[in-house]
């Protein structure tokens, strides 16, 4: 049993074959291989929601997934939903809002929000909040990143 | 951290495995429970296998009223499976009670129950349910009642060259309702101080109580168990207040629950009986004003 | 220029500058800035509360694979103390291990895992002492000595008044006894530190999530032995604090980091998991409070006793200015005429505890309220009117006989509530709950008060682009305070928002600007930011005076430029002013200290005029109780807060939101347990902060007729504040949905519910 293998995945659109080791979390392929630093590590044990990714459409914490298991995935991170040019609107409304403090949390927060916009295009405030219940917010309170998300979520209806 | 992990691609390559190298290995999916532990040196496996690739154990089916569950399905998908009607409350509340979405989303049900560690909700849900476990091996397939695959905290019945590969149990029928009541120190992501599922058969006639089945997180010992004292005082039992409070002294009295940090035994007794009396009630009502038909 | 009105950037809703990277997920975290060949440096921990140290073994973790080697107190090249007020802490044990928790010393790996591993691998062996859990049993005479000085560090008091002629003036008197729980900060970024080796002049670089850099420059000096000017110091963005970056646990961190980069010349790195982080920093002292109040039948309050036993736990850090601003606030906002206090900082074996936002207000807060609240009951009463019969107005006087000026918006807070309160529409109280709705209210004196050096530096810069760089040494942990310097910098020299730039904050350019500590920022900072914008346009303004032909009084600084206010056409970009002055080797480079008002204390009496501005706010909240599970769901808090001039009401708001949702979980679920003084849920599955379904929607208002003498603009302090009376405002909510008063936080629901029963 080899103690590294190689696995094929798709990170933010982009394809790449990278060599893992046994027990390598997504967390830490996404920062120390592929020096994507936005994941946050909070906890460690799945109970900060700081680390959250959307790997094959669902939003999950990369602090609790064995990077082997990921070969033929498809890994979107903070990095790959927009760009200081191209904000995503939810990124856009974060700022608007004031719904970023630290920022510690943020990355997770908008993929979680992300991930429940891409299922629920219509929610309303408590189903927002249930969608962001495992990503722990010390700063803000919650309020203003309800308000972005329900914002992000009428601008992308009416984008499309 | 020097431990060794195996993928396999396919239910036999798990079962060749496991026959050869199950006593010295963890089984992981979802690896919810495992990898906390590891981050919290409280495991240290050596060997890992993987299992989350074995696509032959993720299905959900419904067969001759036989619901089956494939050990892979997360709790999310299982929380929305088209198979459960509002009369498996319980299973479908799940994708608001059990963790939080992420955790949900990698979760799955055969991890859940072969860990048997403090993450019980689902376990306390099936065994109202009375769900059966199937392990398989190489050269056989065995089905096992929950109530005896969960042995103790992390212990259950799966001999080392097994794996959980579904969970399955009966469909609860007409005038039937399933449901669950769990309280923490705060709304949501909580680990229950005490959770109570009740599975409910009424005539809608006479209120009498054909099939009644309770399990709470904790009766007497450290693992969920069902209250058959409890439900022996209800079933074929007109279901009215005297009777509620018949059956929650009866429980009073068959629960015998520790005190720790988290809360006092009298405060989880108290729970428990207030939980008994919402769910019964709760129940009746909503037998009663649903028009739901079990689907053929 | 007229300051307070026609603010153009000032008191707008900017968002923040900051956000940007954060939304798109930028390296900006310590822990994000490591580099790969770091080494990294993991604690070896005691596992006693109270121990003889006899043997260390590093043999079993010099074995596992990839542990370099071992740092202990011998590789300590200057002194072994890392005390932020009293020295007594070293970084290393002496000999003695006196909490779960106390660093032994350390080792050193490639990477973190291997690290942690390695740590937990060095044998230790220990002769248990003697322990003691409870500071009421470590007041005893006999109790084992924890320092050589003995238990109880500090005795603060008031003596106001004549309180047994008060007690025989009352009609009515309420005793009762209150408890508030060990709170952990939870930021959501674990501890982290990172050091670079010294450079060719010698300087050492520490980067991390530091409150307060200029402490952990002076002693990372002290633990090196070099001169501090040797040590530098950069403050990252900190994924929240609250106090918890603020004292030895960072002296520690950066001082070890430091030492380490130094012996191998590579980079160090600390990034420690949840668990260890929540063991390595502090807490928020645990108060044991008596109070004894008395009013007349008509409601004026005459007398109040109180006596307060804080638990700081193994190491005194902040403790005693945690007392003294509790002390100072314990009566809570009202006009008592007398008033005895008595407050002992006490060592136990416990896990130490310092600075947490509110640093003593929530604490006493809740036991004042909660006194005014039994008091209305006890006199029939509504609990608002009795508020407003005996709180602070302008000119009142204060429990530590403090005379205030005009800037008091207590009253209109309270009204503001109360008046909401009856307005709202909220759904209706589901079957099996109770609804009951409670007020609280409070103020908090702004800045550091009686801890004294309060003095804050810094700097403007105009490039060559017109753009201006603003620094200041103080951190951004999330309030987005230094954001608002910014504005208050563009709205001195007229220029718009995006050309005034905050750069990171480096000792080695920065004046001292002291701790980021006491909601300081806003109110010391925005000060020393107004003090060099003004100077800076002082400057410039002279020579664009001349060159537009006008005088200095008459221009005018608006969108990026300057004009003549008789003559729109004789303007200039600040661009190119700022080009000429250069030429002209005018300086367009500034650094000013803005000085804190002196305030005044005497120790003896405990009287004096501590603080030089309060911050008055009301809180109200709306509480269902679930009956058959006592648990209490909060529907909603209404909080008005006089913080004088808002200087930007988006961070404001955030403040305010951010304080009450931790003060919602100080009041109903946050609480860390020990166990013979080791820490029982040091993890965030078993130790519960608000989720976004437990916090309620909050409505907040800001009364900003009353502005302040010294604050920027008129400006006070909002981030703590809020913190402090959400408890109150809920217990009460509690008692009036079901009769049951709870002294002791948090309001669980097990106490709720045997209340009931």
């Amino acid at each position: 049993m080899p103690k590294k293998r190689l696995i094929g995945i798709t990170v933010n659109g982009i394809r790449q074959s990278i060599e893992v080791e046994a027990t390598e979390r997504l967390i830490d392929l996404l920062r120390n291989k592929l020096n994507m630093k936005g994941t946050k590590e909070g906890c460690g044990t799945g109970d900060c929601g700081a680390c959250v990714v959307i790997v094959n459409g669902k939003a999950v914490p990369s602090c609790l997934v064995n990077s082997v298991t990921l070969d033929g995935s498809e890994i979107t991170s903070i990095e790959g939903i927009g760009s200081p040019d191209r904000l995503h609107p939810l990124q856009e409304a974060f700022i608007q809002t004031g719904a970023v403090q630290c920022g510690f949390c943020t990355p997770g927060m908008i993929m979680s929000a992300k991930s429940l916009l891409d299922s629920n295009p219509t929610p309303t405030r408590e189903q927002v909040r249930e969608a962001l219940v495992g990503n722990l917010c010390r700063c803000t309170g919650y309020g203003r990143i309800v308000d972005a998300v329900m914002i992000a979520a009428k601008k992308m209806r009416s984008k499309s | 951290m020097s431990t060794n992990i195996f993928v396999p691609r396919n239910e036999g390559e798990l079962l060749r495995f496991l026959e050869r190298d199950g006593s010295r290995s963890t089984i992981v999916s979802g690896a919810t429970d495992l990898l906390p532990r590891i981050a919290r040196n409280l495991e240290n496996p050596t060997l890992l296998v993987n299992i989350s690739r074995v696509e032959e154990l993720r299905y959900l089916r419904r067969e001759n009223g036989v619901i089956h569950v494939g050990a892979l399905v997360t709790i999310a998908d299982l929380s929305r499976s088209v198979f459960l009607d509002s009369r498996y409350e319980a299973l479908k509340e799940l994708g608001l009670t059990f963790g939080s979405p992420p955790v949900r989303n990698l979760a799955t049900v055969g991890g859940n129950i072969a860990a048997a560690s403090s993450s019980e909700d689902l376990i306390t849900i099936l065994l109202v349910l009375e769900a059966d476990v199937t392990l398989k091996s190489l050269a056989s397939e065995r089905v096992v009642p929950l109530r005896e695959f969960i042995l103790g905290k992390r212990e259950t019945a799966r001999k080392d060259n097994e794996v959980v590969s579904e969970v399955s149990f009966k469909e609860i029928g007409a005038h039937s309702w399933c449901t669950f009541e769990k309280i923490g120190r705060r709304e949501r992501v909580i680990i229950a101080l005490v959770s109570l599922a009740c599975a409910l058969k009424l005539d809608l006639i006479s209120n009498e109580i054909e099939e009644v089945r309770i399990a709470l997180n904790r009766v007497h010992g450290k693992v969920p168990e069902r209250a058959s004292n409890t439900e022996q005082a209800l079933k074929g039992r007109i279901l009215d207040a005297e009777l509620v409070r018949h059956a929650t002294s009866t429980l009073e009295s068959e629960l015998s629950l520790t005190s720790d940090f988290r809360a006092s035994s009298s405060y989880r007794v108290n729970v428990a009986k207030s939980f008994l009396a919402n769910t019964l009630a709760h129940c009746r009502g909503c037998i009663k004003s649903s028009g739901v038909r079990p689907v053929d | 220029m007229k300051i307070g009105q026609d603010c153009s950037i000032v008191g707008r809703p900017v968002p923040r500058e900051d956000a940007l990277d954060k939304v798109l997920g930028r390296p900006i975290f310590t822990a994000d800035l490591i580099p790969r060949d770091a080494v990294y440096v993991a604690f070896v921990r005691s596992t006693r509360p109270h121990a003889k140290i006899l043997r260390i073994n590093a043999e079993p973790a010099l074995k596992t694979k990839g542990i370099t080697r071992l740092i202990g107190k011998g590789d300590i090249p200057g002194i072994n103390n890392i005390g932020c007020i009293i020295p007594d802490r070293p970084l290393f044990s002496d000999e003695i291990v006196r909490c779960v928790g106390d660093p032994i010393c350390a080792v050193l790996a490639d990477d973190r895992r291997t690290a942690e591993e390695g740590a937990r691998a060095v044998e230790v062996e220990y002769e248990d002492m003697p322990a003691v859990f409870s500071p009421l049993e470590a007041m005893r005479p006999d109790a084992i000595k924890i320092h050589s000085e003995g238990n109880v560090v500090k005795h603060i008091k008031i003596r106001k008044g004549d309180i047994e002629r008060g007690f025989r003036d009352s009609d009515v008197i309420v005793e009762n006894e209150y408890r508030t729980q060990m709170q952990e900060h939870a930021p959501i970024e674990p501890d982290v530190a990172l050091a670079m080796p010294p450079d060719e002049d010698g300087i050492i670089t520490i980067i991390g999530p530091w409150q307060c850099a200029f402490d952990v420059q002076d002693s990372v000096a002290v633990v090196l032995g070099l001169r501090p000017s040797k040590i530098r110091v950069l403050q990252t963005q900190a994924g929240g604090a609250f106090g918890c970056r603020s004292d030895e646990n960072e002296n520690g961190l950066s001082a070890l980091t430091a030492l380490v980069s130094s012996i191998t010349h590579k980079p160090a790195a600390i990034v420690m998991s949840r668990e260890e982080s929540t063991v390595s920093h502090a807490k928020r002292h645990p108060f044991f409070m008596k109070y004894r109040t008395g009013a007349r039948r008509d409601g004026t309050l005459i007398a109040e006793e109180i006596e307060i036993v804080s638990d700081t736990g193994a190491y005194v850090s902040w403790g005693v200015n945690v007392l003294k601003r509790a002390t100072v606030h314990c009566t809570g906002p009202y006009v008592i005429p007398n008033v005895k206090a008595d407050a002992y900082c006490v060592y136990t074996n416990n896990p130490y505890t310092s600075a947490f936002r509110g640093f003593g207000c929530p604490q006493v807060h809740f036991a004042a309220e909660s006194q005014i609240n039994c008091l209305a009951e006890s006199l029939s009463m509504d609990p608002v009117v009795l508020r407003e019969k005996n709180l602070l107005r302008p000119n009142a006087q204060t429990s530590t006989g403090q005379v205030l000026g005009t800037s008091v918006g207590l009253d209109e807070c309270l009204r503001k509530v109360a008046n909401r309160l009856r307005s709202i529409v909220l759904p209706p109280v589901e079957e099996g709950f109770r609804r009951g709705v409670g007020i609280a209210i409070g103020y908090h004196g702004n800045s550091l008060g009686p801890e004294g050096g309060d003095r804050c530096g810094a700097t403007v810069t105009i490039r060559n682009d017109g753009h201006v760089d603003y620094m200041i040494g103080l951190m951004e942990y999330g309030t987005g305070s230094r954001f608002g310097h910014a504005q208050i910098v563009a709205e001195i020299l007229g220029m718009t928002i995006d050309r005034v730039h905050v750069k990171p904050s480096d000792t080695l350019v920065l004046p001292f600007s002291g701790p980021t500590v006491a909601s300081r920022s806003t109110v010391m900072g925005g000060n020393a930011a107004l003090l060099v914008s003004r100077r800076l346009r002082e400057t410039i303004g002279r020579e664009a005076a001349q060159i537009l032909d006008c005088s200095p009084e008459e221009l005018v600084f608006a969108d990026n430029s300057v004009h003549s206010l008789r003559d729109k056409s004789r303007s200039m970009s600040i661009q190119k002013l700022a080009s000429i002055c250069r030429e002209k080797g005018i300086s367009l480079s500034h650094s000013e200290i803005y000085d804190a008002p002196v305030t005044d204390w005497d120790e003896e009496k405990g009287l004096g005029s501590p603080y030089f501005d309060y911050t008055f706010g009301a809180i109200g909240a709306v509480v269902d109780v679930n009956l058959g599970t006592g648990y209490p769901k909060v529907r909603k808090i209404i909080a008005a807060y006089d913080c004088g001039k808002v200087i930007n009401p988006l961070s404001a708001i955030g403040q305010v939101e951010g304080a009450v949702s931790q003060g919602l979980g100080y009041a109903i679920m946050e609480e860390m347990c020990t166990k013979d003084g080791s820490i029982v849920n040091p993890n965030l599955a078993d130790y519960f902060i608000c989720t976004a379904v437990d916090s309620p929607e909050v409505e907040t208002l800001f009364v900003e007729e009353y502005p302040s003498e010294h604050g920027p603009f008129g400006a006070k302090c909002i981030a703590e504040p809020p913190l402090d009376i959400v408890a109150p405002a809920v217990t009460q909510a509690i008692y009036i949905a079901t009769g049951v008063r709870i002294k002791h936080l948090p309001a669980t629901g097990e106490k709720i519910l045997s209340g009931i029963k």
